[in-house]
C-alpha cells in the first residue's frame, strides 16, 4: 500500500486555519422533522458532544434514534433547528473547507456508468485541480484501498467488498481530516467487513484522521472506536458516552472485548 | 428416412446458408423474385419490375439534383431533430426534476401527442409557406414529444442517493446536472431520439411533398405527378438503404459505445 503522505502534507500545513480544541463540537443540538400530518417529530434533542482531533467515535443506537440525522447535521447536509455545530471551530453554516470532511454512505453509491477510477475522481470534480492531477490522485487513492489493478473496471464487474473499497477511496481522495461514515460496510459479509474495519483503522492511524461513524452494531462500535456515544431514541438523546481503552487490534473473540460488548449491549 | 435424419438434413441446410448473412441474402432474393413475378404482364406505370427500377435508380443517382435533394432533405431533418433534441431534453429535465411543474404541463403533452403530423404540415404551410422552415417545423413538432416524454421519464427516475452524494461533495447544481442527471437520462434520451429521428425522417417527406420546391419529398411528388412509378421505387430504395446505413454504421456502434458499462450487467 502507498500512502498519500504528500497530499496529506499539503492539507496539514494550510496556514490560515486556527487549531481548534475539538474537531467537532455539538452544543444543545435539536432537530425536528415535519410528519405527513404536519405535527413535528422531534428527532434529536439537546445533543452536547465534543469529538477530539484524531479520535474514532462511534454513535451507537437502535434504528430510528436519529443517528443518521446527526451525521447529516455534522456534514452540513442538513441544519439544526436549535443549537450549534462547530466543525474545526467554525459553525457548519460558516465552515467552507468541506473537502476536508469525507462522507462514506451506507451503500456504495457508485455511478454505474463510470469506471472505478472515474468514480473516485468524482470526489475531486468540485475542485479546480487539472484533470491529469485528479486522475493521478484517484489512482493513488485506489492503491490505498488495494484496488490499483481495477481502475478501469465498471462497478458491476466488482464484488461487494471491492465496491465498498472504491467508495472508501472516493471519500479519502480529498485527503480529509474528518471522515464521517453512515453504517459503514453494513451490507458486506462478516469476513469482508472485518477486513474493511482493519483497513479503515490502518488508514485512520497513518493519517491521524478524526473518524465519526454511526452504527447499530455494538460489536462494530467496540472494535473500532475510542469512544462510544450511546443514543436513546424518540427523541434522540445521549444516554451515555463510554470510552474504549482496550489495545488494538481488537477482535470479538478476545475476552475483554467480548465482556465490553456484553456490557454495552445491556445499555443500548 | 426417420425423424432424426430429416431434422439433421434441415439443420445442415440452414448451415449451408451460412448463418445470418446467408439467410438475409436468401430473403432478399425471394422478395426480388416475388416482385419480378408480380410485375410480369403489369404496365410499368403500375408496378415496374426490378430491372427497370434498377435502371431508374442508376439514372437517378447520376442525375445532377440527386445529391442536392438528398442533402437538403437530410439537412432539414437534422435541423428539426436537433432543435427538438435540445428543447425536449431541457423541458424533460425541467419537468422531471420539478414534479409539480411537470404534473401541471402533462395534459399539454397528452393533447399534442394526438395531433397528426399531417396537421402540423398544414399549419406549417399556412405559417411558413414554401420554405425550409415548413419541413423543419413538422420534423420538430413530431420529434419533440417523443424526446420530451423519454427524457421526462428518465429525469423522474434519477437516483436521489446519487444526487445526495454529489451534494456531499458540494457540487453546484450545474455540475450535478452534468455529472448525475445527464448520464442518468442518456439511455432514455437515446431510445427517444432514435424513435424521433425515424419518425422525423418519414414525416419530412410528407412535409416536402406539399411545402417545398426541392428535396426528396418534392421529387417523389413530381415523379407521382408524371406517373414515373419507377422513380418512386428508386427513391424508396434509396431511403431504405440510407436508414439501414444510419442504423448500422452510426446508431448501433454509438449505442454500444455509450452503454458499454451496461453490457456485462445484463449477463
Amino acid at each position: 500500500m502507498t500512502d498519500l503522505s504528500d497530499i496529506q502534507h499539503v492539507r496539514r500545513i494550510s496556514p490560515d486555519r486556527q487549531p481548534a480544541s475539538a474537531a467537532i463540537s455539538l452544543r444543545k443540538v435539536s432537530k425536528r422533522f415535519a410528519r405527513r400530518d404536519d405535527t413535528p417529530l422531534q428527532v434529536l434533542e439537546g445533543i452536547d458532544l465534543d469529538i477530539p482531533h484524531g479520535q474514532v467515535v462511534a454513535i451507537l443506537g437502535a434504528s430510528g434514534c436519529g443517528k443518521s440525522t446527526l451525521l447529516n447535521l455534522i456534514a452540513g447536509l442538513a441544519h439544526p433547528d436549535e443549537g450549534n455545530i462547530l466543525v474545526e471551530g467554525a459553525s457548519t453554516a460558516a465552515y467552507t473547507d468541506w473537502r476536508a470532511v469525507g462522507y462514506l454512505f451506507q451503500d456504495d453509491r457508485l455511478l454505474p456508468w463510470r469506471t472505478a477510477r472515474d468514480n473516485v475522481c468524482f470526489g475531486l470534480e468540485a475542485t479546480r485541480l487539472p484533470r491529469a492531477e485528479r486522475q493521478a490522485r484517484a489512482l493513488a487513492a485506489l492503491e490505498t484501498v488495494g484496488l490499483a489493478g481495477f481502475a478501469s473496471a465498471y462497478p458491476h464487474e466488482l464484488s461487494g467488498g471491492m465496491r465498498s473499497r472504491v467508495a472508501l477511496a472516493r471519500s479519502l481522495v480529498n485527503a480529509p481530516r474528518i471522515l464521517l461514515l453512515d453504517e459503514p460496510f453494513s451490507k458486506l459479509d462478516p469476513g469482508t467487513r472485518a477486513q474493511m474495519h482493519a483497513e479503515l483503522l490502518e488508514i485512520q492511524a497513518s493519517r491521524g484522521m478524526t473518524v465519526v461513524f454511526v452504527t447499530h452494531d455494538v460489536e462494530e462500535a467496540v472494535v473500532l472506536a475510542d469512544q462510544v456515544v450511546i443514543l436513546r431514541p424518540r427523541p434522540g438523546r445521549i444516554r451515555e458516552i463510554a470510552p474504549v481503552t482496550l489495545a488494538r487490534p481488537r477482535a470479538p473473540s478476545q475476552p475483554e472485548v467480548a465482556e465490553l460488548i456484553r456490557q454495552l449491549r445491556v445499555r443500548v | 428416412m426417420n425423424q432424426t435424419s430429416i431434422s439433421a438434413v434441415r439443420v445442415s441446410a440452414w448451415r449451408v446458408l451460412g448463418g445470418n448473412a446467408g439467410r438475409r441474402l436468401l430473403l432478399v432474393a425471394l422478395l426480388l423474385a416475388a416482385w419480378a413475378f408480380a410485375a410480369r404482364g403489369v404496365p410499368a406505370y403500375i408496378l415496374p419490375g426490378p430491372a427497370r427500377v434498377a435502371d431508374a435508380l442508376g439514372r437517378l443517382v447520376s442525375s445532377d439534383t440527386f445529391w442536392r435533394d438528398l442533402g437538403v432533405t437530410f439537412w432539414r431533418v437534422i435541423a428539426g431533430f436537433s432543435l427538438a433534441a435540445v428543447a425536449g431534453t431541457a423541458l424533460g429535465l425541467l419537468f422531471g426534476s420539478r414534479r409539480k411543474l411537470g404534473e401541471f404541463f402533462e395534459p399539454v403533452l397528452a393533447v399534442t401527442n394526438t395531433i397528426s403530423s399531417a396537421i402540423w404540415a398544414i399549419f406549417a404551410i399556412i405559417w411558413f409557406g414554401i420554405s425550409n422552415a415548413t419541413t423543419i417545423f413538422v420534423v420538430f413538432m413530431t420529434a419533440l414529444p417523443l424526446i420530451l416524454t423519454n427524457v421526462w421519464q428518465g429525469a423522474r427516475s434519477v437516483r436521489a442517493d446519487l444526487v445526495e452524494l454529489a451534494r456531499s461533495f458540494r457540487m453546484s447544481p450545474l455540475r450535478i446536472l452534468r455529472t448525475i442527471y445527464l448520464p442518468s437520462i442518456l439511455p432514455d434520451f437515446f431510445s427517444g431520439a432514435r424513435l424521433a429521428f425515424g419518425f422525423g425522417w418519414r414525416v419530412s417527406l410528407v412535409a416536402e411533398t406539399i411545402g417545398a420546391s426541392n428535396g426528396v419529398g418534392y421529387r417523389l411528388r413530381q415523379a407521382a405527378d408524371l406517373v414515373q412509378t419507377d422513380q418512386v421505387f428508386a427513391w424508396t430504395i434509396t431511403l431504405v438503404g440510407l436508414m439501414v446505413l444510419i442504423e448500422f454504421c452510426v446508431l448501433k456502434p454509438l449505442e454500444t459505445h455509450l452503454f458499454r458499462w451496461r453490457r456485462a450487467a445484463a449477463d
